[in-house]
Formats: C-alpha cells, structure tokens, sequence
C-alpha cells in the first residue's frame, strides 16, 4: 500500500493535535505494516501565521517522505474580520465569500495539491477539514482520498460547499463517534466507508517535585493542572475564572496550574498559575503531580491530554459540552464533568476528598486508553479502513473532480 | 469482558457510574439552592460557557420556510391556469393549496415571533448589563462577609419582633406565603392584621400571596386605608418593570411599610447595591426600597441580623 498525506504542517516541531497524531500514525504504517508513505504539506510549523520557515523539498522522516511547497499565501490578518460577520449565519455564507475565507485563513499552496494529485499513491489521507489544502484536496482527489476531517460543530462545518467537499471523500476516519455522528448528521456522508480510528498515546517520563520547581510550586504542594493552548476557544479563560470562584468559597483549595503556549493574555494571581510551554518531562511530571486535570474545552475533537492524563495516574474533569471528551469518560468510567459552576464545584470537591475515587478513575480511564488506542489496535482498524475505501475506488465520485 | 471492535467494554465494572453522576447531580443541585450560592458569578459563567460551546445554526428552518414560500409563489402564479388532476375537483386543488398557506403562515408568524421575543430579551438584558456596567465601582470595603453556611434561619426573630413597629386599631395587610399562623399572632397581639386568601384554600383561612395578587388587591384598597402593610418572602424578588407600581400602590395606601427579608444582600459587592438588584431576579437590597420610596415621599431605616441572612426595613411617610 502506498499512503499519501496532505497536511497543512509536518513535522517534530508541529504541536497540534491532527497533524502530531497523523505523523505519528504514518511512521507506525511504515514501521507495522510496511506501507510507503509520502507526505505533501508546506514550510509552515505555525498555524497562526502559515510562515513558510522550513526549506522546501523532499526530505526524510522516520521512514516517511516529506514533500515541502512554499505557500503563496499564509493567515492573512483580514480573516478575523470576516470571520467575525461569517459566524453569525455560517449556512447561508455564498460559496464565493466562504472560499474567500478560506483563501484568508489559508496556506494557499496548489503546489501541495497537484503533488499529491500526481503522485502514485494509492490512497491519500487528508485533514483537517477547515484548512485550504483539505478543501481543495478532497474535491480534486475524490474517492482516493481518506478524509481525517477533525470536524467540530463549529461556524465552518456549515459553509454550503463544505457537503460537495465531505460528499467527495472516499471514506472517513473519525477521532470519536460523537465526530461520526454530528458529521452524519450535517452531511450526506453515512454510506461511505468510515471508522473510529482514534489517536494513541504513550505514556512520557517526568519526575513530579522535578515539575513542582520548574512550574514554581512549593514541594509537595497539591495543585489542579490544565494542560493546553491558553486561549478563549480552549476554555482557559473561564476555567481559570471557575477556579477562583471555586477558591473563593473554598479558600483551602489548591492552586490551578495552566501549562501551555499562551496565545491569549492570561494573569496568573494567588489562585492561577500560568506557566506557559513547558518541555516533555515537566508536562508528565506535572499530570503525574496533580490532583485532577481539567480539559475545559468544547472544542475537542480528541483530547490526548485526557488519554495522556490517565495514563500518568491521573483522573479528569472534562466539560460536558465537549463530546469528544465527554465520549472518552463516559466509555471509559474514567473521568467526570462539568455543566456550570455547581456541578464543577461538587466535582471538585469530591474528587479532592476523595482518594479512593480518583484510583478508580484512573485505573478505569488507563484500562481503555491502553486497551482501545494502542498501535496495533490503531493500525489494523485503519488497514482495514484502506480496504474498503479502495474496493469501492470502482465507483463513480459523487462529485466529480473539480 | 466483552469488547467490540473499538474495544468499547464496560470498564468500570467495580464502580456505579452512573450512582456517582447521580450523587454530584443531586450534590449540584443542593447547592444552588443554597443560600449564598453564587447564582450572579454562576449565571455569567453559565453564559460564557455556553458561548464557547457548539451552537449549531438554525437558519435552516429560515431556509425551509423560503423554499417553501418560493414553491407556493410559483404554485399561486399558475393558479388562473391551475388545472385539476383526474379524478379531483378544481375546488379540491384550491383548498390544498389554502390549507398549506396556512400552515406556511403559521410557521412564518411563529418564527417572527420567536426572533421578536428573543431580540426583546436581548435587547432588555443589553440595557441591563450596560447600566450595571456604568455603575461598577470597586469593592465595598465595609461590605459585610459571607455568612457561614450553616447560619440558621433568621426570619423568626423577626417575626417575634413583628408587632412592635405595627399601629393599633387599623387594618394591617401582611403579605406572605402560607402565614396564616403569623396572621393569627398579630391578631392575638392586638393587630388587626389580616392577609389575602385568593391564591389559597377555601378550606384553610389565611394569606397567601403572590405578586400578583398583591398588586391586585392593593389596587382595590381606597387610599389610606390601610395602617401598615407587611411584605415577607416572595415580594422582595422585584424586577424593575414590578417594583415601582407595587411601590406607588404601597404609597397610596398605607403611611407604614415593614419588609423583612430573608435573602441574604451580601452579594452586592461589585455594585452599588441599587444598581445592583435592578437586574433581574435580585433580592433587594434595603437601600433599593429606600430608592423607590423615596420617589413616594417616605423614607425609613434597616436592620439587618447579625449573620447576615436577613433584614427589616421599616418605611414611613415623611411628615
């Protein structure tokens, strides 16, 4: 099997869910089941900006062949303006205003598209959905495209001409069945060949009073650990707000700690914490230090920091809007949630008086991450999805090529 | 332990899940019906989350009704030339096509009034929101703690308190749910209280009042009829569309009002506590009743319990 790869960014540098997960599967295809695979993505490591910063041409990586393209456009600033009128009424944006924001939001790279359209591959996964390259790979590639949609229900997912785009996938690979359902319930898509594919984790090395001092903490001091991108859309505003609410009312709570890149102003004070990025090590040490771990986003359409947390001896409070997360405790047994402040605040408060609670959530929650998102489960589901999209290659696209 | 495919299974064999989500349901619940609870931070963090959460569109129903007027439009367009299919009558034909005009205009005046009530309420809550915003100050420095959780309730010390501040020998009104037993103390006290049964059984004499029908009753009640009125419990929760004629009622008929309140009016700690109860759903503060008498020529003092958890407010005309 000769796998493709359209992506908008590659590499070891990319933190982000989709693209760090789908690297790490094409080097376990290589690796397990002897598949060739080429990537076609751009220079870009930000998502924010698109800048083209690593050289193009073909490289390699672990056992994968990189083809880098410059873009001719990246994020362009304008795009949060019309961001700003699009989302009032995604479903009725003209198809020529929707692409025009997907043109600004960018990287605009038809270099990426014929490659991967002239290539040999037999099959050619893309993702994610929202992003120029995947709309316009999946239209031009049709059926021989897997389409890794990391789809949310959010403004994009209703532009009109995102149903030509889902329609013309050869079959789809979900991150959860709460992904499959709302995308089968927006578009037309449920007789094409699709499954739950999933992400995995392993679990990383850390030393907790090790992480304790990198993030400033008192040794031995008990905390409440969110880990993620500081931003509105990721929760972290409002959990940090929940948090000192809760620290109001319960002055002898521990501190709430944030790790992750800040892309959004956010002040630590006597309740918060804001740490920043932090390496590998301080990350797990951390999750293994913390008394629960918090995933405050609705936007989830994985969450590895939920897997990531159970697997460092940790239980998690997710938000019950999320259904992605929500899917990962309600399966597992392994986490609770959140609808507003009372039930955060009654969570909470058992969770930290409650030790035999949390050993049963985790071991709960590190059972099906170890036992539905290990490689060789993760492969051989996404082998057999292969299959069935190329048996069914001998069908007529619905729509047809652009 | 069996799996599927994606090896769904039922982990969590040795713990009821769903008894533990039940728990902090019932837990959550207790909360909020406790006094003190955050309702105001609860309610904004309530918005902020749902504002950061997936919100599917709904123009499709907007959608749906344009298809359909377009279908008819062009449907009504050939109507002179309509021609009857075999076997149904011409009259058949038009009585379908009434019956489904009709039904597009119940579902364009539904959705017309639908968009019309939510603007209205937006719209309301943006002049609330924009008012409280010009008043923000910082933090009253004197503001009274929290009281503790488990403060008792304090509303029979004042009820034991009631007949001090009431006048002998003319009718008093006392306003309060259920409190036909504290009708019968003043009564015994040498009162002549009496409260409004409209609400309540024929069966069982005694007060029970609602808003409503307190606005109703005092509007049958002649002018300085009335020695003092007693409001307790469920009037104090006001909104600024209801306090100002229950106030001007209040004038009209009586010389003495006597609030007692059992909310807890700790919670203005951001705003001037005026400000601050004319949002929605507030217990009032004793100074917004001081506000509102005060446009009626009266004007009184508070005493609050020690705790926190109550006050009575007397207001008396000025002289």
């Amino acid at each position: 099997m000769k796998l493709g790869l359209v992506v908008p960014r590659y590499g070891e540098d990319v933190v982000g869910g989709i693209e760090h997960w789908l690297r790490l599967l094409c080097e376990h295809l290589v690796s397990r089941k002897a598949w060739e695979v080429e990537v076609f993505t751009t220079c870009a490591v930000s998502a924010a900006t698109w800048a083209d910063v690593l050289a193009p041409g073909t490289s390699q990586l672990h056992g994968v062949t990189v083809h880098r393209r410059r873009s001719i456009s990246g994020r362009d600033p304008r795009s949060g303006a019309l961001d700003v009128a699009i989302r009032r009424s995604p479903s009725v944006v003209p198809d020529a205003l929707a692409h025009r924001f997907v043109d600004l939001v960018g990287p605009v790279c038809p270099d990426v598209i014929d490659d991967a359209a002239a290539s040999a591959c037999d099959l050619v996964a893309v993702t994610p959905y929202l992003f120029w390259p995947a709309v316009h790979a999946v239209a031009r590639l049709g059926r021989r495209t897997i389409f890794h949609c990391a789809a949310h229900d959010e403004p994009e997912l209703h532009f009109p001409f995102m149903r030509e785009v889902f329609s013309a996938a050869g079959g789809l690979a979900y991150n959860s069945y709460s992904e499959q359902a709302l995308v089968e319930r927006t578009f037309p898509v449920a007789h094409l060949p699709a499954s739950v594919i999933g992400a995995t984790v392993v679990a990383g090395a850390g030393d907790p009073e090790s992480a304790r001092a990198a993030l400033g903490l008192a040794p031995g001091e008990p905390f409440v650990l969110c880990v993620g991108r500081v931003e509105r859309a990721k929760g972290s505003h409002v959990l940090a707000e929940l948090w000192r609410l809760y620290r109001l009312r319960r002055p002898r709570a521990p501190r709430l700690v944030l790790v992750g890149p800040v892309h959004e102003a956010l002040h630590g004070d006597d309740d918060i914490v804001v740490v920043g990025r932090q390496p590998e090590d301080v990350k797990w040490g951390a999750l293994q230090a913390c008394e629960f771990a918090v995933s405050p986003s609705a936007w989830e359409s994985f969450s590895l920091v939920v897997l990531e947390a159970w697997l460092a001896g940790t239980p998690v409070v997710v938000n019950r809007r999320c259904a992605a997360t929500l899917e990962h405790c309600v399966r597992s047994g392994g986490g609770l949630s959140f609808f507003d402040y009372a039930d955060f605040e009654a969570v909470a408060d058992r969770l930290l008086a409650d030790d035999a609670l949390r050993d049963q959530l985790v071991s709960n929650g590190r059972a099906y991450t170890e036992r539905v998102f290990n490689w060789t489960a993760i492969v051989d589901r996404y082998e057999t999805l292969a299959q069935r999209v190329l048996a069914r290659m001998v069908l007529p696209a619905t729509v047809p090529p652009a | 332990m069996a799996t599927n495919d994606n090896g769904t299974s039922d982990s969590s064999g040795q713990m009821d899940l769903d008894r533990l989500i039940g728990e902090l349901e019932t837990e959550a619940a207790r909360r909020r019906a406790e006094p003190g609870f955050p309702h105001d931070a609860d309610a904004r963090l309530h918005f902020e989350l749902a504002r950061r959460a997936p919100n599917p569109p709904r123009a499709a129903a907007v959608r749906d009704v344009m298809a359909q007027i377009q279908e008819l439009t062009a449907t009504v367009g050939t109507s002179p030339t309509l021609e009857s299919a075999p076997g149904r009558s011409r009259r058949h034909d038009t009585g379908a096509l009434a019956e489904r005009l009709h039904r597009l205009d119940g579902q364009v005046t539904s959705l017309g009034l639908a968009v019309a009530a939510a603007l209205e309420v937006v719209a309301g809550r943006l002049e609330q929101l924009d008012d409280r915003l010009e008043h923000l100050e910082t933090p009253t420095p004197d503001a009274p703690p929290p009281p503790a959780p488990d403060q008792p309730d304090a509303l029979p010390q004042w009820r034991a308190r009631l007949a001090e501040s009431l006048p002998r020998g003319e009718r008093v009104l006392y306003a309060q749910s259920q409190a036909d037993d504290v009708v019968a103390e003043l009564r015994g006290a040498g009162v002549d209280a009496y409260g409004i049964t409209s609400t309540g059984s024929p069966h069982r004499p005694g007060p029970d009042v609602r808003f409503a029908d307190l606005l109703t009753h005092l509007r049958a009640v002649e002018d300085h009829a009335l020695g003092a009125a007693v409001l307790t419990g469920v009037p104090e929760v006001m909104t600024p569309a209801t306090l100002d004629p229950l106030v001007a009622e209040l004038a009209r008929t009586t010389s003495c009002v006597v609030i007692i309140s059992e909310a807890p009016w700790w919670w203005r700690r951001r705003l001037g506590a005026v400000h601050a109860d004319l949002a929605v759903g507030r217990p009032l503060d004793p100074e917004t009743w001081f506000h509102a008498f005060d446009g009626v020529a009266m004007a009184g003092s508070a005493e609050y319990d020690p705790g926190g958890q109550s006050y009575r407010a007397v207001i008396r005309a000025r002289p």
